[in-house]
C-alpha cells in the first residue's frame, strides 16, 4: 500500500498496486458504478488507473492500522471489543452484500481500523481483490479455491458457488479469532474453528451458529448476524480495556510523511513537486518505484498507449495536461 | 502522533510511573532494554517490532513508557527468546550468522504455544536454568579446564562427569535435553 497524493481533491489517499492479471475481479468491482459501496464500514477502492499490465486502485486512507496489527499487540480481545469489532464487520458485510457482492476474503488483515485511541474502535471492511459479483457469468472454470486457508467455508471447499452465507462463516473464524488471539488452522481438511473456552453462553451460540458446516443453519443474512452479535456480546457500556484494565488502544499507524510532502501536498518546487512536470510522457512501472525507492515516482500517460484513468469520484491525481496521469508515490509503503 | 492525549504536566508523571513498574515487571525499563537488543542483534527497530509481533507505534508508546506492559501474553514469550539470543550472542554461544534464523523462528512461534509458554513464565524456563547453569560454571573455569575436570571424575562419577561436561563445554540443546530427562525421568 502506498500514500498517495490526489492533487484533484487535495488530500491524500491509499493506493494498491496489482498486476493486471491479479487485478481483473477487483476492475470489474470498481468499474460498475452501481458497486459503488457506501457504508461507514465498508472501505472499497473508489478509483483506479492502468497501465501496461499494472493497474492502481485508491480508496481512503486509514490510519489505524488492521485487525490484525491489534491482535499482534493486545492478544485475545476483550468480548466487548471484539463485540464491537464483529458487529461493525457484520454491517459492513450486510451493504456489500446489498450490492450484490461476495467478499469472500474475511480475516483480520483486511479489517481496517480508524485511528480511534481509547475510544470505541471503527472497523472497516477491506481488500476486494477476490470479491465476486453475483449473477455474472462465470468465465473461467474454478480449478481452485480461492481465499485464505482456515478461512473459507468448508462448502467453498467442495466448489459451492459464491453465496453471501459463506461470508458468514468467515465472520465466524473472524470472531473466534478476535476472543482466542490465535489463527484457525490452516489446513482446511481439517479445519474445525471452535470458540475459545471460557465465553458467555450467547456469545459461543453466536459464533456457533455461524460456524454451521450446512449454510442454511447458519444466520439467514448479515443484518441478521449483525443483530445477534450486538445482542449477544452486548458492547453498550463498552470500557475497551482488557480484564487487567489495560485500555486496548488503536494508535495512528502513519508514520511522518517524508521529506518534499506536507499535509498539504508536495512541496512546490520541493523533491515531491518533481513529478509534476515529467515533459515527454515516461513510462516507469510502479513496482520499479519500490517500498524503498526515492521519494516518489513518476506514472505517466500518453493516449497512444492502452491506458486509462477513472475520473469520477476521489480519483488519482490529474495533471492540468490531459495526456498526464501521475501518481506522486511516495517513497515508502505503509502496509 | 496523535494518539496519547495525556495532558503535559501529568503524562511526564505517568512515564515515570510506567518505567518503574517496567522495571518491576521486566527488570528494566523497556526502552532500555528494546535498545540494547536492537544494538546487540544489529536490528531496526521496525524489525524488532516485527519479530515480537508488535505494531510500529505500540513498540514507541512501550520504549518511551506511555504504556506499561506488554498485553499480549505471546509477545512477552518472544521478547524472552528474543533476550536469550542477545545473551548468547554476547556470550559467543550463538555465531552471529545464526541469528537471521533464530529471529525467524521466534517471529513465527505459533499463538498455540501461549498457554504452555505464559505457564511456563512464572516458573523459568528449562532453557533459563540451562543458560545459568552454564553461565554459573564457565564463570568458575574455562571449557578446557571443564573438559578436563569431567575426565578426572568419568571413572567414579560417571554422571557428574556428564554433567560438567554436558553443561560446561557442550551445546546447549543437549545441556536442555539432560536436563529435561533429569527433570522428568521416564
Amino acid at each position: 500500500m502506498w500514500r498517495t497524493w490526489d492533487r484533484k481533491r487535495g488530500r491524500y489517499l491509499a493506493a494498491k498496486v496489482l498486476q493486471q492479471r491479479d487485478a481483473a475481479a477487483l476492475l470489474r468491482f470498481v468499474r460498475e458504478q452501481s458497486l459503488r459501496i457506501e457504508h461507514p464500514h465498508v472501505l472499497a477502492p473508489n478509483g483506479w488507473a492502468a497501465e501496461d499490465d499494472q493497474v492502481l486502485f485508491t480508496m481512503e486512507l486509514m490510519r489505524g492500522g488492521s485487525v490484525a496489527d491489534l491482535l499482534g499487540d493486545y492478544g485475545p480481545l476483550p468480548v466487548d471489543v471484539a463485540g464491537e469489532l464483529l458487529a461493525q464487520l457484520a454491517q459492513g458485510l450486510a451493504a456489500v452484500h446489498a450490492a450484490g457482492v461476495v467478499h469472500r476474503d474475511l480475516k483480520p488483515a483486511n479489517l481496517l481500523l480508524e485511528p480511534s485511541g481509547r475510544g470505541r474502535p471503527h472497523l472497516r471492511l477491506s481488500d476486494f481483490g477476490i470479491a465476486v459479483v453475483l449473477g455474472e457469468p462465470r468465465l473461467t472454470q474454478q480449478q481452485y479455491v480461492i481465499g485464505t486457508p482456515g478461512y473459507f467455508a468448508p462448502e467453498q471447499l467442495r466448489g459451492a458457488a459464491p453465496d453471501p452465507r459463506q461470508d458468514l462463516y468467515g465472520l465466524g473464524v473472524v470472531g473466534c479469532q478476535l476472543l482466542s488471539g490465535q489463527p484457525p488452522p490452516a489446513d482446511p481438511w481439517q479445519s474445525s474453528v471452535a470458540p475459545p473456552p471460557g465465553l458467555p453462553g450467547p456469545v459461543a451460540a453466536v459464533l456457533r451458529r455461524l460456524l454451521a458446516e450446512n449454510p442454511a443453519e447458519r444466520y439467514r443474512s448479515a443484518e441478521q448476524a449483525a443483530a445477534a452479535v450486538t445482542k449477544a456480546f452486548d458492547t453498550s457500556g463498552g470500557e475497551w480495556t482488557q480484564d487487567t484494565g489495560e485500555p486496548v488502544e488503536v494508535f495512528d499507524h502513519l508514520g511522518h510523511l517524508p521529506d518534499g510532502f506536507t499535509e498539504t501536498g508536495p512541496v512546490p518546487d520541493g523533491l515531491g513537486e518533481q513529478v509534476t512536470f515529467a515533459s515527454a510522457p515516461r513510462s516507469m512501472p510502479l513496482s520499479a518505484a519500490g517500498p524503498d525507492a526515492g521519494l516518489a515516482a513518476t506514472w505517466s500517460y500518453s493516449p497512444a498507449s492502452r491506458v486509462a484513468a477513472h475520473a469520477e469520484g476521489a480519483v488519482i491525481i490529474m495533471s492540468n495536461s490531459a495526456t498526464m496521469v501521475h501518481a506522486d508515490l511516495i517513497g515508502r509503503s505503509f502496509r | 502522533m496523535t494518539n496519547t492525549p495525556d495532558v503535559a504536566d501529568t503524562a511526564g508523571l505517568d512515564t515515570e510511573r510506567n518505567r518503574a513498574l517496567q522495571r518491576e515487571w521486566y527488570g528494566e525499563p523497556l526502552g532500555e532494554r528494546f535498545r540494547r537488543l536492537i544494538e546487540v542483534l544489529g536490528l531496526s527497530q521496525s524489525r524488532l517490532a516485527a519479530v515480537l509481533g508488535l505494531s510500529a507505534p505500540m513498540v514507541s508508546q512501550l520504549m518511551s513508557g506511555h504504556r506499561a506492559k506488554i498485553a499480549n501474553p505471546l509477545v512477552v514469550t518472544r521478547l524472552q527468546a528474543v533476550q536469550e539470543l542477545a545473551e548468547q550472542v554476547v556470550n559467543r554461544t550463538v555465531d552471529p550468522i545464526e541469528v537471521p534464523a533464530r529471529l525467524e523462528q521466534i517471529r513465527a512461534l505459533a499463538a498455540t504455544t501461549t498457554t504452555r509458554s505464559t505457564a511456563a513464565a512464572a516458573a523459568p524456563s528449562p532453557h533459563r536454568v540451562v543458560r545459568e547453569i552454564q553461565a554459573l560454571l564457565r564463570a568458575l573455569a574455562s571449557a578446557d579446564e571443564l573438559i578436563a575436570a569431567s575426565g578426572m571424575l568419568a571413572g567414579a562419577h560417571p554422571e557428574l562427569a556428564e554433567f560438567l561436561r554436558l553443561y560446561g563445554a557442550g551445546r546447549t540443546d543437549d545441556a536442555l535435553a539432560h536436563y529435561e530427562a533429569v527433570q522428568n525421568p521416564g
